[in-house]
């Protein structure tokens, strides 16, 4: 097989589209927090000005597209537009009536589509026709055929396995990827009859992957990110509920972090890792309970895409996902029990979380790692600069690594009630089309290769999640480095 | 992630500011783990507070900003860092 994920990306990258949706973000905030909505419509003339590079066909498409980004942050949905002169600013003053687009979070604006072609395997004009042919031999379709000096590929009978490309000794054999629809783990991603990509919302388990795989950007999520300036600005106490991702995200003590969380308006700041021990704690319990009646295995919980990939694609699974609350879902209840008339914003490097808080009403709102920095942004507050304060409830060394894979299973083996034996563990990092069905097969068989399984959706963790801002490796590096002496690994 | 060379004939210096980091600079903290061997000893990397330029509406062209012995390169990516550095170790 091809190396679709990772390969290329060895070298840490951030990419155009990456910093162009931070920059729209910044703009966007900043336009919402000072009131002057009247800014909002200049963002594609400022951000693409007469005379400068553009990246599309002209400076029009670029604006054009720039305009429904600046939408999509201030939280609407491209599908939800009715009228197309409306102004952003009267996008802007909708804020305060009107809640931010519901689930699905994924939108589309299908002009910026480059309605690429499908995924396929190619032949390219570097075939020498040679005498050895190993891809006519590897091949398991008999797919591949030397006519007139040339392999030619059967598109009817070749499966894409990408056999041939490995074993062809000038690399005449390609694989074209179809970057959305590879990056899809559950085979959500489609096309419309003119190629343009549409996401089957019923099959979709909203874990964002698209999102970061589209070189066009055309699919993006709307934020929520305006909806809670808007509250803060309105005198509403809001307080922060931070995912233990984040932590590694920033260069500096949380202290200094939760300082400038307070600074841009939050009343209070809760670290989601204590709501993760929470969640150790029951699953522990949980699971010695399942064990003495029998069970064969677990699956944890705390991953909302995950959830979401049970319902939709392996519902006979269910019986043996953990039913414990998520750490979202505990911290909110904390937040919510210290401050019973606050509004609660999770602030994650996750898509699916949005969907979770949806589902469940609680928390009001869930914004990403990409929108609190490029809030930082907008307002120039250096993280350096604060005096550290410290959080309303801090969580165990145990809870913060449930952002890196593996770090669940360690927290439930750390947490098991006494006279528990401790339980074998199955990691799944990273789901993928292979994976999944390897886990409907644990399902039917009812048997699995450990007792925990731990899944998450996300390879690495939710370090690696689809809006995290550092490499998950430098912010595995960061949450790791604050292990205490005697913490267990 | 920084590196300091005893005999540093360059200086890197990747802005750590808000608006650089986000912008793309966490992912140039770490390029010294990417240099050739022979800048070893010769190439040092650092990180420096948000030197203004970012505030400056686009004086200075866009984040992230990194200085290679004094001189700002905007919109800094590993390409535009490595030329710098070739530049400098040719010149010097």
């Amino acid at each position: 097989m091809l190396s679709k994920e990772g390969g290329a990306m060895s070298i840490p990258m951030i990419s155009e589209a990456d910093r162009l949706r931070r920059e729209v973000l910044a703009y966007v905030i900043q336009a919402v927090k000072s009131g002057k909505y009247e800014d909002l419509d200049r963002i594609p003339i400022k951000m693409r000005p007469k005379g400068q590079p553009y990246s599309r066909c002209c400076i029009y498409k670029d604006r054009a597209a720039l305009r429904y980004r600046c939408m999509s942050a201030l939280g609407f949905r491209v599908e939800d537009e009715t009228d197309e002169l409306k102004t952003l600013k009267s996008y802007a003053e909708d804020i305060d009536t009107k809640p931010p687009a519901a689930d699905p979070f994924l939108t589309i604006f299908p002009d910026a589509c480059s309605a690429c072609m499908e995924s396929q395997i190619m032949v390219t004009n570097m075939c020498r026709g040679c005498l050895a042919r190993p891809c006519t031999n590897i091949c398991p379709r008999k797919a591949i055929q030397v006519r007139n000096g040339r392999a030619q590929i059967s598109h009817e009978l070749c499966i894409n396995c990408g056999k041939c490309a490995e074993v062809c000794r000038y690399h005449a054999i390609i694989q074209v990827p179809l970057a959305c629809a590879d990056a899809c783990p559950v085979g959500a991603i489609g096309k419309t009859p003119d190629g343009r990509v549409t996401v089957d919302q019923a099959k979709c388990i909203r874990c964002g992957k698209c999102i970061k795989a589209c070189p066009f950007a055309a699919i993006m999520q709307s934020n929520q990110v305006a909806h809670v300036v808007r509250a803060i600005a309105s005198g509403k106490k809001v307080v922060a509920l931070v995912a233990p991702a984040i932590n590694g995200f920033f260069p500096t003590e949380p202290g200094k972090l939760y300082a400038a969380l307070k600074k841009v308006g939050f009343a209070d700041v809760f670290e989601v890792a204590l709501g993760a021990d929470d969640t150790a704690i029951a699953e522990a319990a949980e699971w010695a309970e399942r064990k003495a009646e029998g069970a064969p295995f677990m699956t944890t919980s705390c991953c909302p895409a995950w959830i979401e990939c049970v319902e939709r694609h392996i519902p006979e699974l269910k019986p043996y996902v953990s039913s414990t609350p998520t750490p979202m879902a505990f911290t909110d209840r904390r937040a919510k029990a210290a401050y019973p008339d606050a509004v609660t914003v999770f602030i994650g490097p996750c898509m699916a979380k949005r969907t979770e808080a949806y589902k469940h009403g609680s928390p009001n709102y869930v914004i990403t790692a990409e929108e609190i920095g490029a809030w930082f942004m907008a307002e120039n507050i250096q993280l350096d600069d604060m005096e550290p304060v410290a959080p309303a409830c801090v969580g165990s060394q145990y809870g913060a690594e449930f952002a890196i894979s593996g770090g669940v299973a360690n927290a439930v083996a750390h947490y098991l009630p006494e006279g528990t034996a401790k339980p074998t563990v199955f990691k799944i990092n990273g789901l993928n089309k292979k994976n999944i069905a390897l886990l409907r097969v644990f399902a039917k068989t009812k048997k699995a290769p450990a007792e925990i399984i731990e899944v998450m959706v996300c390879p690495g963790g939710c370090v690696a999640g689809p809006c995290a801002i550092t490499t998950p490796e430098d912010a595995v590096k960061v949450i790791q480095a604050r292990r205490p002496a005697d913490f267990k690994a | 992630m920084w590196r300091e060379s005893m005999q540093a004939k360059v200086i890197v210096e990747i802005c750590m500011g808000t608006t650089c980091y986000v912008m793309g600079s966490a992912h140039l903290a770490g390029i010294a783990a990417r240099f050739p061997e022979a800048w070893r000893d010769c190439v040092t990397v650092r990180g420096m507070r948000c030197s203004g330029a970012c505030q400056q509406a686009g004086q200075y062209g866009r984040a992230p900003f990194v200085r290679v012995n004094g001189k700002l390169l905007s919109e800094a990516d590993e390409g535009k860092v490595f030329a710098a550095i070739r530049e400098a170790l040719n010149v010097e």
